[in-house]
């Protein structure tokens, strides 16, 4: 038999088949036989049976012979409809629970759990320094990195990549570009192909080897349209020609774009060309283990080969070691908050399960009347039950309609709002399997919580037919009242940590950053990759002379400059030895910030103690202003204004002291998080080849960002501006994650109580009710309606408070074990806790209030005639 | 009554015949202007069985022990006879009443 006739056959009752089924195939085929079959001919027998069968089957039910599964499915799916509000209710509750999680951890697989895209990722490590006794693992210098790939043997492969900054100087304007400086292996490492021409191979890093360039896909379209010919064309970055060899494919992924990779162009390290400088840390190296090496084998390796180059274990480098790459890709943060958005979802999945449950047991004790009137006709258990399963089948199926939706949505909210700095977000796409799960997950939901109730209810004998609508027992209402009270304080736990997350926010954004000047326009500029090199004097003379012709633009009232901006956290260090500090070594790493120009003023900075110094004077002098924390941390209790820092330790030559002059209030590096301590000094005797201007503008500020071009364009044409923003986008910038998270936990904290409210609406409802007759007695005996009202609205708020506290005990202790999310607000901060939960106590009596409001409404006459409730 | 139940107990008045036959009998009688699908056809046989229209009655001597699926053989019951009969003098009736006002004549 043909399978499409088989499929046909199927549409047929089963005795109706078994009967006439070989004797139509026998049928079909002489048809088939006869008239050379084809699409037409299978079209017309299709449609044929299709109408043959549909009048089999009502002609069945019409004659009471229906055969069950179709009858209870079409029962199953008239009940469903007919009761739209429940259905709506419930599905939508469905929906928004697995929804939610299926995006969420959807999220959680591709950032988190899955593997590297590498092969053999589970050997992939990364290799690093200690710094000065930290326990972060940091970057490498370059003769470290030649020293491990010279000598490190148990592992396969050594890489290490930096980033670099070149300046594209053959175009109408100099264009700085992002770069990286790989080091041979990079490309076989992340297995990287070239889409045109080659890649790096073993002689571009060899002595002497020509400058080449490997472009990435973005930027081979973004500068040569995608010509093939730019294979072969030259570049010139930081005033040397270049030629391009090859064209990166535009899959390849490095981990942690920003340390690793995703940049216009790549290049040889140059481990071999070049001198590398012994102080030039900033090499990210990773090794590939040999395989059935252990992680401690490696490390002690690198301590044994490290050690050869820094001996001591008190100096700058004070130790040697590893991690899996993985670490580095997701990083311990983004795992730890995305374990905690998925725990958040799970609780509000949770309230779902518990809101389909009472509302399933609601409607369960509303059909005890009629499930008792069809066991009285005849209806068997078996058949009460199939038609109970059917029903959560189809609630099921439309709860993972509107799941897959929002599920949909999640992914792709996630996608395009993900704040920066989490991994892999931008591959993310909505995943076919989270659809299965939304299925899986709504099924099994509504099998153990709609069943269990329902089966319950169909228990009912026929005897009792003859009496009015059950009134609930005591049982199943306390089953109920237990259920609302679950929800609502999984739900008060959910929306006291938004709460408390939220407030964490608004405190972070109302905090004074230790800094005024929003309106402030940043840009930065980079001397360091000039090809002449450059020295202290010449970097001091083009700050100076920059100052100068900025300050002549019409329309700047002050400028300055910096090599630090706030809320940056690319904070420099330089060895300096606070003097008269208890035990502070020698050259120990300050943080240092390098000035010109207006800039306390321009910042806004407020002195605590002391005055600024002037920057623009000639003379000779070092003078320093520090922050508060530095005093705390060097010079706790003794005035500062008698203090003065020598600057560099023991192994560095330039010394001199800085007196200081003045004591600044604390600036944040970061909302919410302590300030670190901080030392200000003149860029005239500190100076860094990168640094940012900042610009206060009286009107708009491009036509002053354009002046400022053109006075470094007449001061050095090569050079680029860098990053142009305002301050304001700076700080907005900086609070992202934590308006994200605050934005997760609302949306799911919102979500819970809306459930929870539905619940406390529909068994208020139910509950109202069925107590419609006594109420009616109560009118009718002159009990005043507010009074009813109140002894309706009293047992829910009993049972939300409840709830709620209980809610708040949870809270309380998920606080404990994530209290380092919260920067500026305690876990336990009573206002949040108690605001949240006479929130939800109070939009609960409303919840509450409004079904119950109807009852005022009764007719007394009309409720004790009795059948109408 | 339907064109495709009057057909199918018309088809019935030669003698039991199997489904298929009834299909070929009512093809041949009526020049291949009423064709009956494979599905029809069994929910009218159906139908009709089901109302005591028809029944099934055991294969000639002939038939039996061809090849092919076992073929079920039907034949008119009074019932049937009886609808088939009150159906037929009701169109005469109506064939009357149009040859009456000459509906045949001017065609």
């Amino acid at each position: 038999m043909p399978p499409i006739l088989r499929i046909i056959l199927l549409m047929y009752p089963r005795a109706y088949r078994e009967r006439y089924g070989a004797e139509i195939a026998d049928v079909v085929a002489r048809d088939e036989a006869a008239s050379g079959g084809g699409v037409r001919f299978w079209a017309r027998v299709v449609v044929d049976h299709v109408f043959a069968a549909r009048r089999v089957r009502r002609r069945e039910r019409a004659t009471g012979r229906g055969e069950m599964i179709f009858e209870d499915a079409r029962a199953a799916i008239r009940s469903v409809t007919r009761a739209r509000r429940f259905a709506l209710f419930a599905s939508i509750t469905l929906g928004l629970g697995i929804g939610a999680t299926a995006s969420v951890l959807t999220v959680l697989d591709r950032v988190v759990l899955r593997p590297l895209p590498w092969d053999a990722p589970e050997r992939l490590v990364q290799i690093g320094t200690y710094i000065m006794g930290g326990d972060e693992l940091a970057v490498l210098s370059g003769p470290l990195l030649r020293d491990f790939v010279e000598e490190l043997d148990v592992v396969e492969t050594v890489i290490g990549a930096t980033r670099a900054r070149p300046v594209r100087g053959d175009l109408t304007a100099p264009v700085q570009l992002s770069a990286m400086r790989v080091s041979a292996g990079y490309f076989p490492f992340f297995e990287g192909r070239a889409v045109a021409g080659r890649l790096l191979d073993e002689a571009d890093h060899a002595e002497g080897a020509g400058p080449v360039v490997v472009l990435s896909h973005a930027y081979w379209n973004e500068a040569f349209g995608a010509d093939p010919s730019a294979v072969g064309a030259s570049m010139e970055l930081d005033g040397v020609r270049h030629t391009v060899v090859g064209v990166l494919d535009p899959t390849f992924t490095a981990p942690r774009p920003e340390f690793w990779g995703d940049h216009d162009v790549l290049m040889p390290i140059g481990l071999y060309q070049r001198e590398l400088s012994e102080g030039s840390f900033g090499i990210q190296a990773a090794v590939r283990l040999r395989p059935g090496i252990s992680e401690p084998a490696l490390n002690s390796q690198l301590e044994r080969v490290g050690r050869q180059r820094y001996e001591d274990e008190d100096g700058f480098v004070s130790g040697f070691g590893s991690h899996p790459l993985r670490d580095t890709v997701i990083g311990p943060e983004v795992a730890r908050n995305l374990g905690r958005v998925a725990g958040a979802v799970l609780l509000l999945l949770l309230v779902g399960c518990v809101n389909v449950a009472s509302l399933l047991l609601t409607r369960a004790a509303q059909r005890t009347h009629e499930f008792r009137t069809r066991v009285s006709l005849g209806a068997t258990r078996p058949r009460l039950l199939a038609q109970l399963c059917w029903e959560s089948v189809s609630l099921a199926l439309l709860g993972s309609l509107f799941g897959s939706a929002i599920a949909w949505a999640g992914v792709e909210f996630f996608r395009l709002n993900a704040p920066a700095g989490v991994p892999r977000i931008a591959e993310i796409s909505f995943d076919p399997r989270a659809f299965l799960l939304t299925v899986v997950l709504s099924l099994g939901t509504v099998l153990i919580f709609g069943l269990a109730p329902s089966w319950t209810a169909s228990r009912a004998r026929g005897i009792s037919l003859n009496r009015s609508r059950s009134s609930p027992t005591r049982g199943a209402s306390r089953l109920r009242s237990g259920l609302v009270g679950v929800e609502t304080g999984l739900a008060a736990a959910l929306v006291i940590w938004s709460g408390l997350l939220a407030r964490d926010l608004v405190e972070m954004t109302t905090e004074h950053p230790g800094f005024t000047g929003e309106s402030l326009v940043a840009a930065s500029i980079n001397l360091g990759g000039r090809p002449d090199g450059a020295s202290h004097e010449t970097m001091r003379d083009f700050v100076r002379r920059l100052d100068e012709a900025a300050r002549a633009v019409p329309g700047v009232t002050s400028v300055a400059f910096a090599t630090e901006l706030p809320y940056s956290g690319n904070a420099l260090v330089a060895s300096m030895t606070p003097l008269e500090s208890p035990d502070v070594a020698e050259g120990t790493f300050v943080p240092i910030v390098a000035i010109e120009g207006d800039y306390f003023d321009a910042l806004g900075l407020r002195f605590v103690q002391g005055v600024p110094f002037d920057t623009r004077t000639d003379d000779d002098q070092m003078l320093a202003v520090v922050n508060e924390a530095f005093v705390e941390q060097y010079w706790p209790g003794l005035d500062p204004l008698r203090q003065s820092i020598k600057s560099g330790g023991e192994d560095v030559d330039d010394e001199g002291v800085y007196r200081v002059v003045g004591v600044v209030a604390d600036v944040r590096t970061e909302p919410g998080q302590p300030a670190p301590a901080k030392m200000y000094a003149d860029y005239t005797n500190e100076s860094f080849g990168r640094f940012n201007v900042l610009l206060e503008v009286g009107g708009p500020g491009e036509p002053a960002v354009q002046a400022l071009r053109a006075a470094v364009a007449t001061l050095d044409p090569g050079l680029p501006l860098n990053e142009v923003t305002t301050l304001a986008a700076v700080e907005a910038r900086a609070l992202e994650r934590p308006t994200f998270y605050a934005l997760i936990f609302s949306t799911f904290g919102l979500a819970a109580l809306a459930l929870a409210l539905i619940g406390v609406y529909g068994t208020t409802a139910y509950a109202t009710a069925a107590r419609h007759k006594e109420i009616g007695i109560r009118v009718a005996l002159g009990e005043g309606e507010q009074r009813i009202v109140r002894m309706i609205l009293r047992r829910t708020v009993v049972v939300v408070s409840v709830g709620a506290a209980l809610g708040a005990g949870l809270a309380l202790l998920g606080g404990r074990l994530a209290s380092d999310a919260l920067r500026l607000v305690h876990y336990a901060d009573p206002l949040t806790y108690l605001g949240v939960m006479a929130w939800v106590v109070g939009t609960a009596a409303i919840a509450a209030w409004l079904p119950a409001r109807r009852l005022t409404r009764v007719d007394p006459s009309e409720a004790l005639r009795g059948e109408s409730g | 009554m339907t064109t495709r139940t009057f057909q199918v107990l018309l088809a019935l008045v030669e003698g039991p015949v199997h489904g298929y036959g009834i299909r070929q009998r009512v093809a041949e009688r009526t020049d291949g202007e009423v064709k009956l699908g494979s599905g029809t056809l069994y929910e009218v046989i159906h139908r009709l069985s089901a109302d005591g229209m028809i029944s099934e009655v055991d294969p000639p001597e002939a038939v039996s022990g061809s090849g092919g699926p076992r073929r079920r053989f039907y034949t008119l019951t009074e019932t049937g006879r009886g609808a088939l009969r009150a159906e037929v003098r009701r169109m005469e009736r109506d064939v009357q009443y149009a040859r009456g006002v000459e509906l045949l004549s001017n065609g």
